[in-house]
């Protein structure tokens, strides 16, 4: 079944799949992981459009990553969003994907996406199949019985500016609630039928600088091993405001709040960049596989933390 | 409401400037659109999963994976596919890829063309006609995966495309005879063969990693509409299968939908027994054997015929290994005695690993075979059209005649697509039941399941030498895992590189995992880590120079030339000692050699037609990327004095004289001189026929005859011939076989051997960044001593190919599998990771050219050669910067990040 939305009000069946760019559904259509009744969302007039306020700024949901990635003005106000916006998956990705979509990928475990694998994620286990089976990619911070880190780069990114999301029949709700804490097998909180429309971001203060790194085995289009996004206001000698959030590590996107206390109102020496670091991996707990990554955070959780400091810009040379 | 139920949509959009009306199912993606019913087919289908950009199309002016763009996108889009980018004739990025050899096999090139174009257009708009930056372009070709490792070529294209060297359509000059065909997405695959009623074919694969298949029923399954046939294809004797995946049954459907859906309708009854995954405890004495049946068959992994051997459990013992030592017991004693602490001996040992590495051409197996009036035809994705004609004549009891192979293109074989194959006779016999043409594709998870991979290797090695550096005994025992196939050999090429003493052992572990295959020098990458970087050890512990060593070691003088190109280098000259670095970021220079041998078949014949249409040169050989196509060209051209692009070639079909198979590096050495016979044959045919037609004294000059009457150029005396003319060189003579071990196969495969091993020699620069564990490799070297180049451009391609494929085994390349169901989980290609161009430093290419001149034509091949010392080159840059020895690879950044973080203190 295929439903081609006009409207809002067109999304709202039970039991549905909702397709943008198609980035992520396709791939789950051709194996069959996905199965539900499609409603198309793409062609839902007013919802492609960045929108600056004097306070912030609205993302339509359907606003692609490319363009965020590229836009100048959210560039200089929002470097944390636009750095990862330039760097995540692949140039043709970013290029279809969508803001709203991105959000709201599956996840990318090897157990999830095989056909031949069960997983509860898919509703065919009861457990994960990775906890006691191979979690080489798995995640050090384990919040809950999902072991496969949350794919959402963006996702990170939204926390550090603590941005709300419109939902449908929900109102206004944070990114975090859009997560939950993890103690579930979802990707994301929403209910079939709802939909993410707009993204909004506060005001930006001023002075506002970006980091950005992936940890891969490969330069480029990987899926990271570790990610972080680091956002930080730096003011007459001391960090004002810090915010890290961090990804590939935990079945969520999540905040890590012991290190932005440490930061804040400190200046941005090395030493205190690097004690505020240790701090990263105090709440982890790595599964037999997973140890690997608690050194990884630290390192670049200092790393970004540097290069946000030492550069802070949103905006990437090389970027087309 | 079913949610399978299809919603079949119609949609209007421009594609390629013309207006086209489509129908699909909602489901579609865009790929499937464009190639099966618009049939442009230069839109390749990889991945599916949008990571390696094959199938990258323009929609509305920018690049999206059509395989993950839903087809619903395209109503009322506006679609430019690969087809259409030369609409003004050829642009200047596919000029650029022409000239510079951004290609080899050519699968992956629409797309990175595609992506390319747009991508030039942005940077003309924003920075004119400038040069981008090397980062610049590995960002915007980040989507895009080349398998036969394109990516230098790439690099230079796109630079010199932007920088306006290809602005005017004036001629220009470019290597790869068939590069016009794969640039502009013309060149027709396998994958993209069509006939009428051709049925879809698919496999069923086991659902256990072991079990026996004690009963399949097929009625269910038949009974859906559209099913044509079904059939058994479970080869073991046993009635047993020894892996997940491996394919049980197979479906002939009019449809992929049909099709799947039989597959879920066979009723399989299993018996499940123990299974093991892992190497390790493969050798645990209570693990379930994967052949626990007396009469074994396990599968073949090597090239050659498996001899026989002795099985405890699952460790394998080949008889061959007594011919592989030599001074066995003086190896032993000096070993035994330098353990003790004997003075005056240097004794180092160690233990190395390599992980098994996919194969993954981005073309997968496939097959399309129908029968006509008792004669089979075949198109496939094969390196060896005439060996598996033969095959099939054999098999299926036809005369060579009645069978045809098709394999005018080839996206990649790497090893792994040699003679009759499963899906060969899958397809074969599905097309023989129902009476249609049938087409069985591997999908990207089957290709990575069985699709074939490099056996994983544990080897123990140790070396002993003296004050003297004398080279006093080599010994290794050499563990190979190929699943439940074996002969994965390494310790012939200890055998064969250094003097002295050696008492060497290969043994088989067996596992429940799919059969590795021979993989460009099968054995060979993981006996050169494990050799090259013990030597290198051995250069440390006693304080000598590296290539010094070497040079007292070398049992060849093939290597002399290069050992003193290496010394030249400055960064091999200027290098530190091992971990003298201080801080984040480590550099370090490391050095390896290989060591190969020469081979040809001596079977191979050129037949040059010569006719008013000009000059075709026709030979049952195939061209993977590897430039066979080039080589016949550029000799018939220079045998006959015309321009390359004047000679037609036709190959890739059985019914032409006799090829080699391209393995063993013998497709060069096989072709080059045979075509120059031809060309001489060729000259003295045309001479007489001028003769014939009255001319005096014709002798043959560059580009034609010349006589007492003038000159008379090529094309008008073709267009003059009487009738045409047909030369075919003559075989080589003989079963010449060299054989070095006796193990290598003769026969029908054809490996004949020159006596004289061919010699490589890489260096390696990279960075280490201690704190987040990624080794940056930021130079390579490679030096090839392997006769005559005789196409300087198309040989780098292979070189650099080599290199990065051996970057991808040292870095980032890993199966990984379910220990608790056995399932293959790294199953595609974004948990399995090749290397993207970002990866790539520059690679600069060094040959020397003398030694070979004993050789017929003198030009060995080296696809293998220089696939053999680049990761341990690399890994002794790694200890140089660090200090610390890797033993193990890849060096992903886990394993390099806990060995050397504490250095940061």
């Amino acid at each position: 079944m295929y439903t081609r939305a006009k409207t809002l009000s067109d999304v709202s069946h039970p039991r549905t799949e909702l397709r943008a760019g198609g980035t992520d559904l396709q791939e789950r259509l051709r194996t069959g992981v996905a199965s539900l009744p499609l409603v198309d969302i793409s062609r839902i007039p007013g919802l492609d459009r960045v929108h600056l306020r004097g306070d912030g700024a609205d993302l339509g949901a359907l606003v692609t990553i490319r363009e965020v990635g590229a836009h100048p003005d959210l560039q200089q106000r929002y470097p944390a969003l636009t750095l990862p916006a330039q760097l995540l998956a692949t140039p043709q990705a970013r290029m279809r994907g969508t803001m709203g979509g991105v959000l709201c990928q599956r996840t990318r475990c090897w157990y999830y996406r095989n056909p031949e694998m069960a997983c509860p994620k898919k509703g065919n286990a009861e457990r994960c199949p990775s906890r006691e089976g191979n979690h080489h990619f798995g995640v050090c911070f384990d919040f809950g019985p999902c072991v496969y880190p949350h794919p959402s780069s963006i996702g990170c990114a939204l926390l550090t500016y603590d941005a709300s999301l419109s939902v449908t029949g929900r109102g206004r709700i944070t990114v975090s609630e859009l997560y939950g804490d993890g103690t579930a097998y979802r990707d994301h909180t929403l209910e079939p039928g709802e939909m993410i429309t707009a993204i909004h971001l506060p005001a930006p203060a001023p002075g506002e600088r970006g980091g950005y790194q992936r940890l891969m085995s490969r330069a480029l289009a990987e899926w990271p091993l570790v990610e972080v996004v680091v956002r930080l206001v730096v003011d007459d000698g001391k960090i004002r405001l810090a915010r890290v959030a961090v990804g590939g590590v935990a079945n969520i996107p999540f905040r890590l709040t012991e290190v932005e206390q440490a930061l804040e109102g400190q200046p941005p020496s090395d030493s205190h960049l690097e004690a505020a670091a240790r701090l990263a991996t105090r709440r982890a707990s790595p599964l037999p596989q997973t140890h690997y990554k608690v050194a990884m955070v630290e390192a670049l959780v200092l790393s970004t933390l540097q290069q946000a400091r030492d550069d802070g810009s949103g905006a990437l040379g090389f970027a087309m | 409401m079913d949610a399978r139920e299809t919603k079949v949509i119609a949609a209007e959009a421009l594609i390629n400037g013309k207006r086209r009306s489509l129908r699909f199912d909602a489901r579609a993606a865009a790929a499937e659109v464009i190639r099966d019913q618009l049939d442009l087919t230069g839109t390749k289908v990889v991945c599916a999963a949008g990571v390696c950009g094959a199938c990258t199309v323009l929609i509305d002016g920018m690049p999206a994976t059509s395989c993950t763009l839903p087809a619903c996108a395209l109503d009322g889009a506006e679609v430019r596919t690969i087809e259409d980018m030369d609409r003004d004739g050829l642009h200047p990025v596919q000029r650029a890829f022409l000239a510079h050899d951004g290609l080899q096999c050519g699968y992956c090139t629409p797309g990175f063309i595609v992506e390319s174009i747009s991508f030039f257009d942005r940077w003309r708009e924003k920075h004119g006609k400038t040069e981008p930056p090397r980062d610049a372009i590995a960002h915007a070709l980040s989507g895009h995966l080349c398998r036969c490792g394109a990516y230098v070529g790439i690099y230079d294209a796109v630079a010199a495309a932007c920088r306006g060297d290809f602005d005017a359509a004036t001629p220009f000059d470019y290597p790869r005879h068939e590069g016009p065909e794969k640039v502009t997405g013309r060149a027709r695959y396998t994958t993209d063969v069509r006939y009428d009623g051709m049925l879809v074919a698919r496999y069923l694969g086991s659902a256990h990693t072991h079990a026996r298949i004690v009963n399949v029923r097929f009625e269910a399954a038949l009974a859906i509409d559209g099913v044509l046939a079904i059939i058994d294809v479970l080869t073991d004797p046993h009635r047993v299968a020894r892996y997940a995946g491996q394919p049980i049954a197979a479906v002939a459907a009019v449809d992929e939908a049909t099709a799947e859906r039989a597959l879920a309708a066979i009723e399989v009854d299993y018996e499940p027994r123990p299974f093991v995954v892992d190497p390790a405890a493969a050798l645990a004495k209570d693990a379930p054997a994967v052949y626990p049946e007396p009469k074994k068959r396990p599968a073949n992994a090597s090239e050659g015929p498996i001899p026989p051997g002795k099985w405890e459990g699952n460790l394998r013992t080949p008889v061959l290994n007594k011919l592989l030592s030599t001074q066995r017991s003086r190896a032993e004693k000096r070993l035994a005695s330098a353990r003790a602490g004997a003075p005056g001996l240097v004794f180092v040992e160690g233990i190395y690993q390599t992980g098994g590495q996919s194969h993954t051409a981005l073309e997968p197996h496939c097959c399309v075979a129908l029968w006509k009036e008792g004669h089979l035809t075949v198109h496939t994705s094969t390196q060896s059209v005439h060996l598996l004609m033969e095959e099939l004549a054999e098999r299926y009891k036809l005369r060579h005649d009645r069978v045809s192979v098709h394999a005018e293109y080839v996206g990649g074989a790497f090893g792994g697509k040699q003679g009759l194959q499963l899906e060969h006779t899958t397809a074969v016999e599905l097309a023989r039941v129902t009476g249609r043409p049938v087409r069985l594709v591997l999908s990207r998870h089957e290709e990575m399941v069985f699709g074939g991979y490099r056996p994983l290797t544990h080897i123990e090695l140790s070396a002993v030498t003296n004050d003297k550096l004398e080279p006093l005994g080599i010994t290794m025992r050499a563990y190979g895992t190929a699943g439940v196939a074996v002969q994965s050999q390494s310790a012939p090429w200890v055998r064969m590189t250094y003097a002295g003493p050696k008492d060497l052992h290969d043994f088989d572990v067996t596992t429940n995992t799919s059969p590795g295959r021979p993989m460009r020098a099968p054995g060979g990458p993981p006996a050169f880590w494990a050799l090259e970087s013990l030597m290198d050890e051995l250069a440390h512990r006693t304080g000598t120079d590296p290539i010094a060593l070497r040079r007292k070691w070398d049992d060849s003088n093939v290597r002399h030339g290069l050992y003193d190109w290496a010394e030249s280098l400055p960064a091999w000259k200027s290098r530190g000692p091992a971990g003298s670095g201080t801080g984040r970021f480590r550099s370090g220079v490391g050095l390896a050699i290989g060591n190969w041998f020469s081979a040809f078949h001596n079977a191979t014949q050129i037949q040059l037609d010569a006719s008013a249409e000009g000059i075709t040169a026709r030979c049952a050989v195939q061209d993977m990327g590897n430039g066979s196509r080039s080589v016949i060209a550029k000799a018939v051209a220079e045998g006959l004095g015309v321009p390359f692009r004047d000679i037609h070639v036709d190959i890739g079909l059985s019914s032409h004289p006799p090829g080699p198979n391209s393995s063993a590096s013998r497709t060069t050495a096989s072709i080059y001189p045979t075509s120059v016979e031809a060309a001489e044959m060729l000259r003295k045919a045309l001479v007489a026929a001028a003769k014939k037609a009255g001319l005096k004294s014709p002798v043959y000059e560059p580009g034609g005859v010349r006589h007492e009457g003038g000159f008379l150029p090529l094309a008008e005396l073709l267009r003059s011939l009487e009738k045409p003319i047909t030369v075919v060189s003559k075989k080589r003579g003989g079963n010449s076989t060299f054989d070095l071990l006796g193990a290598m196969p003769s026969g029908r495969m054809g490996i004949s051997m020159f006596p004289k091993m061919t010699g490589s020699v890489a260096v390696v620069s990279v960075d280490v960044d201690l704190r987040l564990g990624r080794v940056h490799p930021r130079k390579v070297w490679l030096g090839l001593a392997a006769g005559r180049i005789l196409n300087p451009e198309l040989a780098r391609s292979q070189a650099y190919g080599a290199v990065i494929q051996s970057l991808g085994a040292a870095l980032t390349e890993e199966r990984h599998y379910d220990p608790r169901t056995g399932h293959l989980l790294s199953a595609n290609l974004e948990d399995y990771r090749i290397p993207g161009i970002g990866d790539i430093p520059p690679i600069e290419v060094f040959f020397d050219e003398s030694g070979f001149e004993k050789l017929k034509g003198g030009a060995s091949g080296m696809s293998e050669l220089a696939a053999l010392p680049t990761a341990a080159a690399l890994g002794n840059a790694v200890f140089n910067a660090t200090g610390w020895r890797p033993h193990d690879i890849p060096l992903r950044p886990q394993r390099v990040q806990q060995h050397t973080a504490h250095l940061l203190g």
